[in-house]
């Protein structure tokens, strides 16, 4: 707007007429390091990156997931001093630590030690390992927390307990239709806007894994089997075997993390697994977001505390 | 399949852009466009201009070279057609580049737009916000409180 005398139609353009779609196109594109450079740059840009749609757009890049390093993932136990995030460019990996700065935090998450839990729309849920500590919800990227209130009652083997008020979700018919339960499943998650979860064979050498979404919040009748992939071919020693959808691409195209080291493709159609990349050491997948945790939790008594 | 294609091919279109140019070009050119596609389905004399109400001449004679470009199917291999992109969009000045990014948006030309905004994304990359800010002209607005709270903002320091 302040542009307008001078870019009207005398043929000086500036990137600040452009439309944000245009610009959220742009930033999608860049790298983590670089779409953090773009928010300091004017309010504008800031503004435009810190929207949930940026989030939409940047989650569909598979350039710009990132990468959180883990030490130990056998017992998914971790203080945060320790993690690092991996950054992938085309010149290659970048990496980067949580700095010691937390003036700004509730609750000094550094020195705890936690549980990584799941993720979605780029917020990680942490559990504190010590009784009394809280469970947190973390955007690693905007370094904000959030401390959760305890739930009432703790999750079965059969319960998902969800955010809000902690209901108790049922989780898809697969997991205990049978006596002898050999499906586990593996991440929750979030695909398109539903509510998902990843179940594998536990034992055989060649497992299915379905992914499951529910269609409708909080009705267990609505889990549905979005897609399975039969016979898959485990070529790594993992007894976890844990499987991180990370996003569905409008050609059919899944983008999952396997054992926490092997970024794959798979297509639907010609059923055919692509190694994108090969980690040599564990990884958690994450699509950074931008969007400010004060915004997501405005209207929400946690947000206040 | 012969018959029909260079019957299509024949038909000519004139595109008329916001400062009056006109430009006649095939039909299977200008049918890239998304909106000019549209436009042609809804229109009952195909001999008559059609607007191009917000690209400049200038602007368009770009957008049609890079549409003649890709409208001739096989005279390219698609390693070839990469490079010619490459530097069709490497010609472009800074300016020449907005307008383009707004013509193909509008036109809705998706190789256009696809390669003008991964063009416009090289050039971000890798940059500070000073150098970001320079290299775009773009004025920081912040107050200098607001620049020191953010500068106490980003929690990751990079190693590189």
């Amino acid at each position: 707007m302040l542009e307008s005398s001078s870019s009207s139609n005398s043929g000086v353009a500036k990137v600040s007429d452009l439309p944000g779609s245009i610009l959220i196109n742009i930033f999608g594109r860049l790298p983590l390091k670089t779409v953090i450079n773009c928010k300091f740059v004017c309010k504008s840009w800031r503004s435009l990156i810190s929207d949930s749609y940026f989030y939409q757009v940047y989650s569909h890049h598979i350039p710009t997931t990132v990468f959180f390093e883990v030490k130990e993932m056998s017992s998914s136990l971790l203080n945060l001093k320790e993690i690092s995030v991996i950054d992938r460019q085309s010149c290659g990996i970048a990496k980067m630590q949580l700095t010691t700065n937390s003036r700004d935090h509730v609750v000094d998450i550094r020195n705890m030690n936690i549980q990584l839990g799941n993720g979605c729309n780029g917020l990680i849920c942490l559990r504190g390992v010590k009784t009394g500590e809280p469970s947190l919800i973390w955007n690693p990227i905007t370094r904000q927390v959030i401390v959760v209130p305890k739930p009432a009652t703790t999750a079965d083997d059969n319960n998902v307990v969800a955010e809000e008020n902690f209901k108790a979700i049922k989780a898809p018919p697969i997991f205990s239709s049978h006596k002898k339960n050999k499906y586990h499943w593996s991440n929750l998650g979030i695909i398109g806007n539903f509510l998902s979860i990843c179940a594998i064979d536990a034992k055989a050498f060649r497992p299915d894994i379905q992914v499951w979404v529910m269609e409708k919040y909080g009705v267990p009748e609505s889990w549905a089997l979005r897609f399975s992939i039969r016979d898959f071919f485990i070529d790594w020693c993992n007894p976890y075997r844990s499987i991180q959808v990370i996003n569905i691409r409008d050609n059919d195209e899944i983008l999952m993390l396997c054992a926490n080291h092997f970024v794959k493709l798979y297509n639907l159609r010609e059923r055919r697994f692509r190694t994108v990349e090969i980690f040599d050491f564990p990884v958690i997948a994450h699509v950074p977001s931008f969007v400010s945790l004060k915004d997501v939790f405005r209207e929400h008594p946690w947000g206040s505390g | 399949m012969a018959s029909t294609s260079t019957s299509t091919l024949s038909r000519k279109l004139i595109l008329k852009s916001s400062d009056g140019e006109k430009f006649e070009v095939d039909e299977n050119v200008a049918m890239q466009s998304q909106t000019i596609k549209h436009m042609i389905e809804d229109l009952d004399d195909i001999n008559s201009p059609i607007p191009v109400s917000i690209v400049t001449g200038t602007i368009l004679s770009k957008v049609i070279e890079y549409c003649k470009k890709h409208a001739t199917e096989d005279s390219d291999s698609d390693e070839q057609l990469k490079q010619w992109d490459k530097e069709y969009a490497n010609n472009m000045d800074l300016n020449t580049l907005y307008y383009l990014l707004l013509a193909a948006n509008y036109m809705e030309i998706k190789g256009l737009l696809e390669l003008i905004t991964q063009c416009v994304a090289d050039m971000i990359k890798g940059k500070s916000p000073e150098e970001i800010r320079a290299h775009f002209n773009i004025k920081n607005d912040f107050t200098p409180q607001e620049e020191a709270n953010i500068r106490n903002e980003n929690p990751w320091a990079f190693e590189n």
